[in-house]
């Protein structure tokens, strides 16, 4: 964590005030760079508007058919007989508003099309997360400093499931679970048993890479010296690993979970496909065929915006678990030497 | 030991075998050794690093380590045979019948967990008292060790308290359930000298209460002023063994004189600590009168987030001469490294000038301080961290000939050279830092810091993570050294007995600033301020008194 200069100017008019002020301005901080990365889209998007070969208003309109007094709203809404920073400055207000445009080829609002479809993806999305996670945790619990027969089988197990393409996986699951064992329901199902062959599909490569990588942590953590203490002092092995090791060996899984959010929002992209359910995924391929450039740059921002909205929640995260983290005051004062 | 009390003994162990591995790559770290402890008694465990004296301590709570084998004709702990003890019983035994003080105390408490959480895991392990009444008897426990304000340190962090408060709390975690049996390992080692005699007395105070101690260490020094009963081992065995007094006085062994002639303190002064055919003891050159490095008022503040800005060098001036070894001694926080990294022009002062060779920092530009680097260089504490991890020992030594500029033809001739002067072979060459021993890499670093021929060495503790052998060995290289080529060291270290050793003149440095300075004999043996005696009474020693005027010294050299 970096400290802000301005809180080190002030404590001399008062110690406490100006520690607490600190992972506010931190946070502050962080929020701005949010802040610009979603600015970056934005301008990225509105970009790419200007440079799509033909007009600017055949981009938006995509394959439908519209009026000529809708073109001209097209015109009057985006700004289009404007200066270029006139437009740019409409573009902004309008998405200030909460105003992402109309899709003309859905002959919808752009956000009525997302909030359909927001839902069922939210789900998939939560859950893929929530098994990656649960997964990787029960796993490098299970085989960290196990005997090697143990940690090989998982190794290998987990390099496999890295390997293997998501929409085979999902086909595979399907095939076995709903076709032959009707255990889950097929094709399109809704509700949560629905969930479960999709989030699975989706879950399991980031749960191995995730694994893997706690896994190592662990077995890091388990070498340090507090945990030979914790044992000497007669703890059992589960509470050493759950109480001492884990907290530890999670901070890097939580920064790759941040990291592989955009790995996330692509599967699903697939998994939806493969499982013919509802979604922004499916959504978003048929608004690429149709060129239906409004709905494609508005989830463009909005996966920008949960990108963004992830890291920041996993930075704010690193301090509940390392309390080392929390306030610059406590980044020892000490001299480092001896 | 004799063993024939009727009382059975609190820990009875008999020829003791620990290996790890097997076959050809075993490594037979305890091989065969036969040890009591009985109540109240206080016995240590000294030698270097690799003679399996932590193994010998970790099996007696079944921890000896991962891929161990632990055989034994006897071990039996406050009774119960601990052969082949599954892990459910062992855990019965650990915190419960046996304490455990890591060396460490940073690392030892789990740095994501409050004080009072570490110290009460043991209380909550064996359901030694209800679990509401845990948090007011980790209070009454940190408060038997002598924290002080016991309440407000059990919410804190481990990050927030000092060296010794940390070590203070993590004996109360190990006593907490009231073991009979009390294992220290190297417990003051990273310790300033003054904290050091606080954690000895607190030590001695818990044998008092009737608990027995099991020390281990690699500095006899240091146990002799608690142990009754000394155990030295080499190589997996026991050389020698007895009552203190006994084993300090009149030691049998050859390593257990090598390990009393390695103790640097007052008697030992312009001797050689180490053994070394053909040599006698070096005679100290006498320093010239040119002034090789020269620091005037030196200041450097840091500002602390939160915590307003602390002055880590306030007003220091010191003068070097060719071929003097001016001695810096201070706790941790002292401004001692501070100073240092001014000297080296790693920082740059706030206010205050460093003159090399009659040459200020400041008025360089980028390319002079360059060449201007070369007459000044540093050894650290920790080599390790100072190399490259993948550079071979060639290239680490030839890197700074490379960048005086000297043809890529002879640099191997020299490194040849320097690495003779520091006492190394050619077949260390190829090898990388992880493949050599504390010793070794210290050698190579020093040979490095020679390579640019040098006018001046800063030394930043370059012996503080050594055992007191190697340490013996390293102290006299540099010695000799200074003999041979005429360098000048400034040497930090807060071992006083070591500054004894090395230094003609002395810094005391607290608080980042300078409280005495002069004569190593004036300061040791009339020091003026508070401070310093506070300091020089604080030093263990193996007469169990401070340094004693040379008048009064027993002859343990050779």
């Amino acid at each position: 964590m970096t400290v802000i200069p301005a809180a080190g100017t002030r404590n001399r008019s008062g110690l406490r005030a100006a520690s607490a002020r600190v992972p506010a301005a931190a946070l502050l901080r962080r929020a701005g760079a949010a802040v610009v990365v979603l600015w970056g889209a934005v301008t990225i998007t509105f970009a790419a508007l200007h440079l799509i070969p033909g007009g600017i208003v055949d981009a938006i309109i995509g394959q439908s058919r519209v009026s000529p007094e809708i073109r001209a709203q097209i015109v009057k809404d985006y700004a289009l007989d404007k200066p270029l920073y006139v437009q740019y400055a409409e573009y902004f207000g309008h998405l200030l508003r909460g105003d992402l445009g109309h899709s003309y080829n859905q002959g919808v609002p752009v956000a009525t099309a997302i909030g359909q479809q927001a839902g069922s993806t939210f789900a998939l999305l939560l859950g893929g997360i929530g098994f990656a996670l649960v997964a990787a945790v029960v796993v490098a619990v299970a085989t960290a400093n196990r005997p090697r027969w143990i940690r090989g089988t998982a190794a290998t197990a987990e390099i496999v499931s890295v390997a293997v393409p998501s929409f085979w996986l999902g086909i595979l699951l399907l095939t076995v679970f709903s076709f032959q064992l009707h255990w889950f329901p097929a094709i399109g199902a809704g509700g949560l048993s629905g969930l479960v062959l999709p989030a699975i599909a989706l879950g399991l490569a980031p749960a191995a890479m995730l694994s893997q990588v706690l896994r190592q942590g662990l077995e890091r953590v388990l070498d340090e010296p507090f945990i030979t203490t914790a044992r000497a002092r007669g703890v059992r092995s589960a509470g050493v690993l759950l109480r001492h090791a884990l907290r530890h060996a999670v901070m890097p899984v939580i920064t790759l979970t941040g990291w592989l959010i955009g790995a996330f929002v692509s599967g699903a992209v697939v998994i939806e496909s493969v499982f013919s359910r509802q979604g922004l995924g499916q959504m978003t391929v048929a608004a690429i065929a149709q060129r239906d450039f409004p709905l494609v740059s508005a989830i463009v921002l909005i996966s920008a915006l949960v990108y963004v909205v992830v890291n920041f929640v996993v930075d704010a995260v690193y301090p509940l678990l390392d309390p080392r983290l929390r306030r610059p005051e406590a980044a020892a004062p000490r001299e480092r030497s001896e | 030991m004799t063993t024939a009390e009727p009382a059975p003994h609190l820990v009875d162990v008999e020829n003791l075998h620990v290996t790890f591995g097997s076959g050809r790559s075993a490594v037979y770290a305890v091989r065969g050794v036969s040890f009591t402890v009985d109540a109240g008694q206080s016995v240590a465990v000294v030698g270097e690093s690799g003679s399996g004296k932590s193994v010998t301590a970790r099996s007696l709570i079944g921890l000896a380590g991962r891929g161990s084998a632990v055989r034994a004709d006897r071990l039996r702990i406050e009774g119960t045979d601990a052969r082949a003890l599954p892990e459910g019983r062992w855990r019965q035994l650990r915190g419960k019948h046996v304490g455990f003080v890591l060396q460490d105390a940073l690392g030892s408490l789990d740095p994501a967990r409050r004080v009072g959480a570490e110290v009460g895991e043991t209380l909550l392990a064996h359901r030694t008292v209800a679990r509401s009444a845990v948090p007011g008897k980790v209070v009454d426990l940190l408060r038997q060790v002598g924290v002080p304000s016991p309440e407000a340190r059990a919410s804190q962090f481990p990050h927030q308290l000092s060296g010794g408060l940390r070590q203070r709390a993590l004996i109360a975690s190990a006593i907490a359930a009231d073991p009979a049996l009390l294992i220290a390992d190297e417990p003051t080692t990273a310790l300033d000298v003054t904290v050091q005699a606080q954690i000895l007395q607190l030590l001695a105070q818990r044998k008092a209460t009737g608990i027995a101690l099991l020390l281990i260490s690699h500095d006899l020094a240091v146990v002799s002023t608690v142990a009754d009963h000394v155990l030295v081992m080499k190589d997996g065995v026991f050389v020698e063994q007895g009552p203190t007094r006994q084993v300090l006085d009149d030691p049998q062994h050859p390593y257990t004189r090598q390990l009393l002639a390695a103790v640097p303190v007052a008697h030992a002064r312009g001797t050689r600590l180490s053994p070394r055919a053909g040599f006698t003891a070096q005679p100290r050159p006498v320093a010239g009168q040119e002034v090789v490095l020269e620091a005037k008022n030196l200041v450097k503040t840091f500002q602390v987030p939160g915590q307003g800005s602390l002055t880590a060098v306030d007003d220091v001036s010191l003068q070097l001469y060719a071929g003097e070894t001016l001695g810096i001694v201070g706790e941790s926080g002292s401004g001692k490294s501070t100073t240092a990294r001014l000297l080296l022009d790693l920082d740059r002062p706030d206010s205050g000038t460093v003159d090399v060779d009659g040459t200020r920092w400041s008025r360089l530009d980028a390319r002079a301080q360059r060449v201007l680097r070369q007459r000044i260089q540093v050894v650290y504490q920790d080599p390790l961290s100072s190399f490259d991890p993948r550079y071979p020992v060639e290239r680490i030594v030839a890197e700074p000939l490379a960048v005086a500029g000297q043809p890529r033809t002879g640099r191997r001739a020299r490194v040849l050279e320097l690495l003779d002067q520091v006492g190394l072979t050619a077949d260390v060459l190829d090898r990388r830092p992880a493949q050599l021993s504390g010793g070794q890499r210290q050698r190579v670093a020093i040979a490095r810091a020679l390579a640019p021929r040098p006018r001046v060495i800063v030394c930043d503790e370059p012996v503080s993570a050594l055992d007191v052998s190697i340490q013996a060995q390293v102290l006299d290289l540099l010695a000799d050294l200074q003999a041979e080529l005429g360098i000048s060291y400034v040497f930090i270290s807060h071992h006083l007995g070591v500054i004894y050793h090395v230094s003609d003149r002395v810094l005391v440095m607290k608080d980042g600033k300078v409280v005495e300075s002069g004569d190593v004999e004036q300061i040791f043996h009339h020091p003026r301020h508070a401070y310093t005696r506070n300091l020089l009474a604080a030093v263990p020693t193996l007469e169990g008194a401070a340094l004693r005027p040379r008048a009064a010294e027993p002859q343990v050299t050779r």
